[in-house]
C-alpha cells in the first residue's frame, strides 16, 4: 500500500517537473521591449529597486544604476556591486518601490493603531 | 534492498525537483572594475531643467552640499568642486554631471499646521557618475532632496542638503 502511494506521488511529481517548463515557455510573452519600457517607467536611483527575473529562471534583485539603449544596470543595496542584463534575457521586472496607496494605508494603519492605544488607554483610567 | 528502492526513488525524485531551485540562486556576473578604479571625483555645476525656478541660494547651496559631503565620505582623494583648479591628469577620475528637473518651494506654514501632510519642499536631480577619461556613464540615478516637517515646519534651505547626501552615499557604495 504504501509502496503504491510513493509510486503515484513519485510519478505525480515527475509528471508535474515535465510539464512545468513548456508552461513556463507558454506564459513568456514579454518581449525585450516591455521590459525596456517597464524599466524606463521606473527610473532609476536608490528608490528605484526591483527584482528581475532572468529568462533562465535566475532572479537579480537590486536599484536601477543605469538605463541604456540594450542594458541596463543593477546594483546591490547591500554590497553595491553593479551587474549589468541586457533586456533580451528578462522574463520579468517586478518593481519594489512601494506605491502611495500603499504609503498612505500604512500610515493609516498606524494612525489607527495609535488612536486605538490612546482611547483604550484613555478608557482604562 | 526491496524496501529501500522506493525511499531511494523518492530521494532522487526530490533531489531532480529541487535542482531548479539551485539554478535560479546562480549569481550574475558583477561588474568589479568600479570598485576602486577612481580616487578623483569632479563635481561639475549642476543645469537646470527648462521651466524649473530654482532660487539661486538653493542651487549653490546644493553645490557646497554635494562637495562636503563627497569630502566627508573620506574615500576619495580630490574632491573637487566646481570653483576648485581642475586637474590635467584625468585617468581615475569621476565626473559628476546633474540636472534639476524639480523643484517645489512648498510653504512652512502648511508644513506647520498640516503636521508634514502637506506643503513639503522637494527638489529632485538627475545625477550622472561619468568616466571622465572615456565619457562612459557608469551609473546615474535620481536623488532628491525633501522636508516634510521640523522645528516650526522645517525650514527650506535644509532641502539642498539632501541631494549631497543621496550623491555621497551612492559614490560611496558604488565605487568603495
Amino acid at each position: 500500500m504504501c509502496r503504491k502511494l510513493i509510486s503515484t506521488v513519485i510519478a505525480i511529481l515527475t509528471v508535474n517537473f515535465v510539464c512545468s517548463s513548456p508552461a513556463f515557455a507558454q506564459k513568456s510573452t514579454f518581449t525585450s521591449d516591455d521590459a525596456k519600457v517597464q524599466i524606463s517607467k521606473l527610473g532609476t536611483g536608490p528608490k528605484a529597486v526591483v527584482r528581475v527575473i532572468l529568462k533562465d529562471k535566475r532572479k537579480m534583485q537590486g536599484w536601477l544604476s543605469l538605463i541604456a539603449n540594450d542594458h541596463f544596470s543593477l546594483t546591490d543595496e547591500k554590497t553595491g556591486n553593479v551587474s549589468d542584463v541586457k533586456y533580451l534575457d528578462v522574463a520579468k521586472v517586478k518593481s519594489l518601490k512601494p506605491s502611495r496607496g500603499a504609503i498612505v494605508l500604512g500610515g493609516m494603519a498606524v494612525f489607527a493603531t495609535a488612536a486605538a492605544i490612546f482611547f483604550f488607554a484613555g478608557a482604562k483610567h | 534492498m526491496i524496501r529501500k528502492t522506493p525511499v531511494m526513488c523518492l530521494f532522487v525524485a526530490v533531489l531532480f525537483l529541487t535542482s531548479p531551485q539551485v539554478a535560479f540562486a546562480k549569481v550574475q556576473p558583477q561588474r568589479a572594475d568600479l570598485k576602486n578604479a577612481y580616487d578623483i571625483i569632479e563635481v561639475t555645476p549642476f543645469q537646470i531643467a527648462q521651466g524649473i525656478d530654482l532660487p539661486a541660494e538653493y542651487m549653490q547651496s546644493m553645490m557646497d552640499g554635494i562637495v562636503k559631503d563627497l569630502r566627508r565620505t573620506k574615500k576619495f582623494k580630490y574632491v573637487l568642486g566646481p570653483g576648485d583648479a581642475k586637474r590635467t591628469d584625468t585617468s581615475r577620475t569621476i565626473q559628476l554631471l546633474g540636472t534639476v528637473n524639480q523643484y517645489k518651494h512648498g510653504n512652512r506654514g502648511k508644513r506647520l499646521v498640516a503636521l508634514g501632510l502637506a506643503g513639503d519642499t522637494k527638489i529632485v536631480a538627475h545625477v550622472k557618475f561619468v568616466d571622465k577619461q572615456t565619457g562612459e556613464l557608469l551609473v546615474e540615478a535620481d536623488v532628491d532632496g525633501q522636508i516634510y516637517t521640523g522645528v516650526l515646519g522645517g525650514s527650506p534651505n535644509g532641502a539642498p542638503s539632501g541631494i549631497g547626501k543621496d550623491v555621497a552615499k551612492i559614490a560611496k557604495k558604488v565605487f568603495f
